[in-house]
């Protein structure tokens, strides 16, 4: 399963060094980038692959603020988080899709931060399958373990080099082995291919 | 300097590549450089960049000379090849007898290492045959000392950049190393020794993403400024 990205933007030295702590603490998220000024927030949000992105109050000056009001929400990802540093319940602008109060404890932030992660995840799939391949990625990996290159093993399997590529990838993603010979060692332990066949 | 090493222990190694050895008793860290003729400034900037990832000392370390760099580096190598590598050999074997007895495929572990290692002595072997020589060279002339040098490392003409892009990745097959052993194989043994193996493992791919990380952002760029500084001089 993928990780899920943050990418946190504020002015504040604190508030990013406290947010990257957090969200350290959560299984499978990453911090894919941050930001210290508000010049072309915009821009830079974009360039990164994040999920979810979390702006603090300081950043929020005019030009970014319309910036992001013609992305946003309309625009699919990353979601936008607001980090409102006062405990009341003002409106925040309509780009955000939540808001987490800085005030918060380390518990209630953390859980806060877990169900807005949840509510985005794609339903259906659960993470405990992930390393579960198709039996079509089987017969990939069982050639891939055999040595052949994308090429050949298209060939032999009468699908495009991109096809290939797009299995393969899936499967060092669910699998979290990139190296061919690791692989190989994954496809002996779980029975894909036995010893002989490889050492022919 | 011991409160260094109470700061962070994986820093034992750092230093040890320095050629200082441990006893240094209550004496500082400026001290014990000078004892053992060490770049003071250079060393310092080595321990950040090595214990906080977020330090970012590239510019600074860009003002040390190529030759103290690649002094390092070829420690660095020098460590992983004559400590880290042969340790980890040994765990490993002994980790496929004590610890998946049952499971007929675990020697495999031993032959993945063993590819592993190998592709780790060339890639080192590499560097300190040839980039490191021609980084040196690339200076020398750049400094205005000796122009012959960079032919002879050389032949036949050669950039930083073909190095940078050919860079190659050898995390690869540690991460996968990793992951084997930790989703994928059941040990029946000895639990202890599986947890130790993966902490060496751990420690050993942290090392080395620093070391790749002093190449890449460090010596790299450094090579190429003056690679196009000397371009437009000739």
């Amino acid at each position: 399963m993928s990780k899920t990205g943050f990418y946190i933007a504020s002015k504040s030295y604190l508030i990013t060094k406290g947010l990257e702590s957090l969200l350290r603490e959560i299984a499978m998220v990453e911090i894919v980038g941050k930001s210290d000024s508000s010049f072309k927030l915009l821009e830079n949000i974009l360039n990164k692959e994040s999920d979810f992105v979390i702006i603090s109050e300081d950043m929020l000056d005019p030009q970014t603020k319309s910036d992001l009001k013609k992305y946003f929400p309309y625009k699919n990802k990353p979601t936008l988080l607001y980090l409102k540093n006062s405990r009341g319940y003002e409106k925040a602008e309509s780009f955000f899709c939540d808001s987490i109060n800085l005030y918060l404890s380390k518990n209630e932030l953390l859980k806060e931060l877990n169900e807005i992660i949840e509510s985005k995840k794609p339903a259906g799939k659960t993470s405990s399958k992930s390393s579960n391949l198709s039996e079509r990625e089987k017969i990939v990996l069982r050639h891939v373990a055999m040595g052949l290159t994308n090429k050949e093993i298209g060939e032999k399997l009468f699908i495009s080099i991109h096809t290939v590529t797009t299995h393969r990838k899936n499967i060092t993603q669910k699998l979290g082995i990139k190296t061919v010979s690791g692989l190989t060692v994954y496809s002996i332990i779980n029975g894909i291919i036995n010893l002989e066949e490889v050492s022919k | 300097m011991a409160d260094l090493i109470h700061l962070n222990y994986l820093l034992i190694s750092v230093i040890n590549r320095f050629g200082i050895n441990l006893g240094f008793g209550d004496k500082s860290v400026q001290e014990v450089c000078q004892e053992h003729d060490v770049n003071l400034d250079f060393f310092l900037e080595i321990v950040n960049s090595f214990h906080d990832e977020d330090y970012l000392p590239e510019e600074h370390l860009q003002d040390f000379s190529v030759g103290l760099i690649t002094d390092y580096l070829s420690k660095t190598h020098r460590y992983y090849l004559d400590v880290k590598i042969p340790e980890l050999e040994k765990l490993i074997i002994m980790m496929v007898v004590e610890c998946y007895a049952n499971n007929k495929h675990a020697t495999l572990l031993e032959s993945f290492f063993r590819e592993y290692k190998n592709e780790l002595i060339a890639h080192t072997k590499r560097e300190d045959e040839k980039v490191f020589p021609y980084s040196i060279a690339t200076e020398l002339a750049f400094l205005g000392k000796d122009n012959s040098l960079i032919e002879s490392t050389a032949p036949g003409g050669y950039s930083i950049q073909e190095y940078s892009s050919e860079h190659d990745d050898i995390e690869s097959k540690l991460y996968d190393l990793k992951n084997i052993i930790i989703k994928y194989l059941l040990p029946t043994g000895n639990q202890s020794l599986c947890s130790k193996v993966l902490t060496e493992l751990f420690n050993l791919e942290k090392d080395l993403n620093d070391h790749s990380r002093i190449e890449e952002k460090v010596l790299i760029p450094k090579v190429l400024l003056m690679e196009k500084k000397l371009k437009t001089m000739k």
